[in-house]
């Protein structure tokens, strides 16, 4: 009996050693191992342009929809509608459909990196839309790049995720420092002069502290930042770094991070008795008014999509995804949707979905989308323009 | 100046810390089990108080079914599953507290999405004012109710039969079950206080930290930390370990950066723990109570 079972397992364990070597197709895992050559990484291309996957433009989409500060689901959303209307259409340029993947990847960096990894090995896609942090962008980039496979970021605003010399990495949300100087230039045009800021300490927040004190010297205001405080992610009590600031008496407080921790935060400035104006970024989400109530009327936030528009394409595209998702719109969710569009425009322009061909569309890409008329410049970053807004019974309203 | 108004904000975080450091140590002292998942009890009490509070009750009421809800929790958790474990192997306990904290956090998830959720406030806003120093009402109830929950859980080990029950079930269990001593009965209740306290603490801190899934993460780490300090197995030990632990860490905010805020605790426990193994106010192992 005993020899039996050993044959048996002997058996089984030769049949699941056997299976798995079979189901690794080789040509793929050459391009996913982290040996950028050019000329594994040309073969892999061919062997992925099949007869079947000519009709079929697959996108994967990378988001945070689990974790920490995981707002995720406004792009996914976003590209979701987007590219439902455009399969309703018939596809792009009536020829390719597009099939879409959604991971999430819970705002850790480990799992982007290998959800990334399944999606192009496994799902072969041939553009990605994600991810959702700054510091989970930039890691999988390094895998775009390698992969020759378009990414665009539709939330990430760190300057460091154009920094890295990444070819394929497109940044369609703006970036930080356009939000960093429309703050700056807008407290200081309405005769404020001194701020303290209290930023998170991840990629996010410490890129927009940086540009924050950066500009402020560039236009001759040096010591309007009188002093700067730090968090981290998940804390929930801000007494301490508060207290610090208050010394400095600032009449403007600029947070610079979710509105997870911004709204304990405003109920807390107003124990200290800290009564200066709030004016930051990171935070334009209905979320704080649902969290801080009263504490969150009159707190100010920059940002780059006023949901309340005017234009008549945009609020046409508010309407929808509003009635199709239960969610607000935000400038998330009209990046990935924009993304989505800019994708098909480069995939119609070069005629095909190889992605080498599709990025150097996009960076010759004009391209008139919900968020704006934009370009993306060569190392993929935007430009886009960047409101005040002030929340106002609970929503964030345009500042004229 | 500021050294004062740090102090008074670290006894606020440290009130907490305190409270829940309790709650473990309760749960050590009779079992011998460290309690990875107490930050997840106190997230899941707070969750169901929410819940029963969205069914329109009374917030007071609300509150109380909260506590007596998650006790029962506790006792479940206690009866099924930790029961099944062997409680002389102290590793395996601790693996199913680890299992027991992913299956709880990823069951909030499920239930209720992952956007933090506002919870109505039981005390007033307001703060008071000492000179040019504020606190918040909050705050001081906290302290206040900490410490009397102390005061009542000593007596209670002191002075009622059950509790002295307790109390020798967890010296040496095999000889208090030849003193006829029901152990399993004191280790059911022990979960069930244990529990009842983590949920309290969910309560207390849920109008300003919200309830979210992860709310328990960093505080129930925390809370472990000032259980060692003060001495594990140590009731009141954990309750000053909890108080230290929250002003060292404001103070060293205040004084050196809010940056390292998270390090210096932790730095700080590793600290006492170099000099003093069994924590700041470990009377002699034999006596742990």
């Amino acid at each position: 009996m005993k020899k039996f079972k050993h044959v048996v397992s002997i058996i089984v364990l030769g049949a699941m050693i056997s299976l798995s070597a079979c189901s690794n197709n080789p040509s793929t895992n050459d391009t996913v191992a982290a040996k950028p050559s050019q000329a594994s990484a040309v073969s892999a291309e061919s062997s992925k342009n099949e007869p079947d996957s000519q009709e079929v433009f697959k996108i994967g989409i990378l988001t945070a929809l689990t974790g920490q500060n995981s707002n995720g689901a406004y792009p996914l959303s976003g590209a979701e509608l987007a590219i439902n209307e455009i399969n309703e259409a018939g596809g792009i340029a009536g020829k390719w459909k597009i099939e879409y993947y959604a991971e999430d990847d819970e705002n850790v960096v480990a799992n982007s990196i290998a959800l990334s990894q399944k999606l192009i090995a496994q799902e072969g896609i041939h553009a990605l839309i994600g991810a959702y942090n700054s510091a989970n962008s930039i890691a999988v980039g390094e895998l775009t790049q390698e992969n020759e496979i378009p990414q665009m970021c539709p939330a990430s605003t760190a300057a460091s995720v154009v920094e890295q010399g990444y070819e394929y990495i497109f940044r369609i949300a703006a970036p930080d420092k356009i939000y960093a100087e429309s703050i700056v230039d807008y407290l200081i045009e309405q005769g404020y002069e001194s701020a303290a800021i209290i930023y998170d300490s991840s990629e996010f927040g410490l890129s927009g502290s940086t540009f924050l004190l950066k500009y402020a010297k560039e236009i001759g205001h040096e010591d309007f930042f009188v002093t700067t405080e730090v968090y981290t992610t998940g804390d929930r009590d801000f007494s301490t770094q508060l207290t610090n600031m208050k010394g400095y008496h600032p009449e403007v407080i600029v947070p610079w991070g979710w509105y997870e921790e911004v709204a304990p935060m405003l109920q807390q400035m107003k124990q200290l008795d800290i009564d200066s104006l709030v004016c930051g970024y990171g935070f334009e989400n209905d979320g704080l008014s649902r969290l801080a109530g009263e504490y969150a009327e009159g707190v100010m936030a920059a940002t780059s999509f006023v949901r309340l528009t005017s234009d008549p394409r945009a609020a046409a595209f508010v309407e929808k995804f509003e009635q199709n998702y239960n969610l607000l719109a935000t400038k998330e969710a009209v990046n990935g949707y924009d993304a989505v569009y800019a994708f098909a425009k480069a995939v119609e322009a070069a005629d095909s979905i190889d992605g080498k061909a599709v990025a150097e569309q996009l960076h010759k890409l004009h391209f008139s989308g919900i968020g704006g008329e934009f370009e993306f410049e060569s190392n993929g970053e935007i430009q886009k323009r960047a409101f005040m807004t002030i929340v106002e019974g609970g929503l964030f309203v345009l500042i004229d | 100046m500021v050294i004062i108004q740090q102090i008074l904000n670290g006894l606020t975080m440290g009130s907490v810390y305190a409270l829940l450091g309790v709650g473990v140590t309760v749960v050590y002292k009779s079992l011998g089990l460290m309690n990875v998942a107490h930050g997840d009890m106190m997230m899941i009490g707070a969750f169901i108080t929410l819940l029963i509070i969205d069914l329109g009750v009374p917030l007071w009421l609300a509150i109380i079914l909260g506590i007596f809800c998650a006790g029962m929790l506790g006792l479940a958790m206690e009866r099924f599953i930790y029961r099944k474990v062997n409680y002389g192997i102290m590793l395996n306990l601790m693996i199913a507290t680890i299992g027991m904290q992913i299956v709880l956090r990823n069951a909030a998830l499920v239930l209720w999405g992952v956007e933090p959720k506002a919870f109505p406030d039981m005390f007033s806003k307001g703060v008071i004012h000492m000179g040019p120093y504020v606190v918040a009402v909050r705050s001081v109830c906290i302290i206040i109710l900490a410490l009397c929950l102390v005061l009542l859980l000593q007596l209670f080990y002191k002075k009622t039969r059950i509790g002295k029950e307790m109390t020798v079930a967890a010296a040496n269990s095999t000889v208090a079950s030849m003193l006829g001593i029901n152990v399993n009965l004191t280790r059911f209740i022990t979960f069930g206080i244990g529990s009842s306290f983590a949920a309290l603490t969910g309560i207390l801190i849920a109008p300003v930290y919200f309830v979210s899934q992860n709310m328990g993460a960093v505080v129930g780490v925390k809370a472990l930390a000032a259980a060692v300090i003060g001495g594990f197995g140590n009731i009141t030990g954990a309750f000053y370990g909890g108080i230290i632990l929250g002003i060292v860490e404001a103070l060293g905010g205040g004084l050196i950066s809010s940056a390292y805020k998270d390090i210096i605790s932790f730095a700080v426990m590793i600290l006492v723990l170099y000099f003093k193994p069994y924590g700041l106010f470990a009377k002699h192992v034999d006596q742990k109570f």
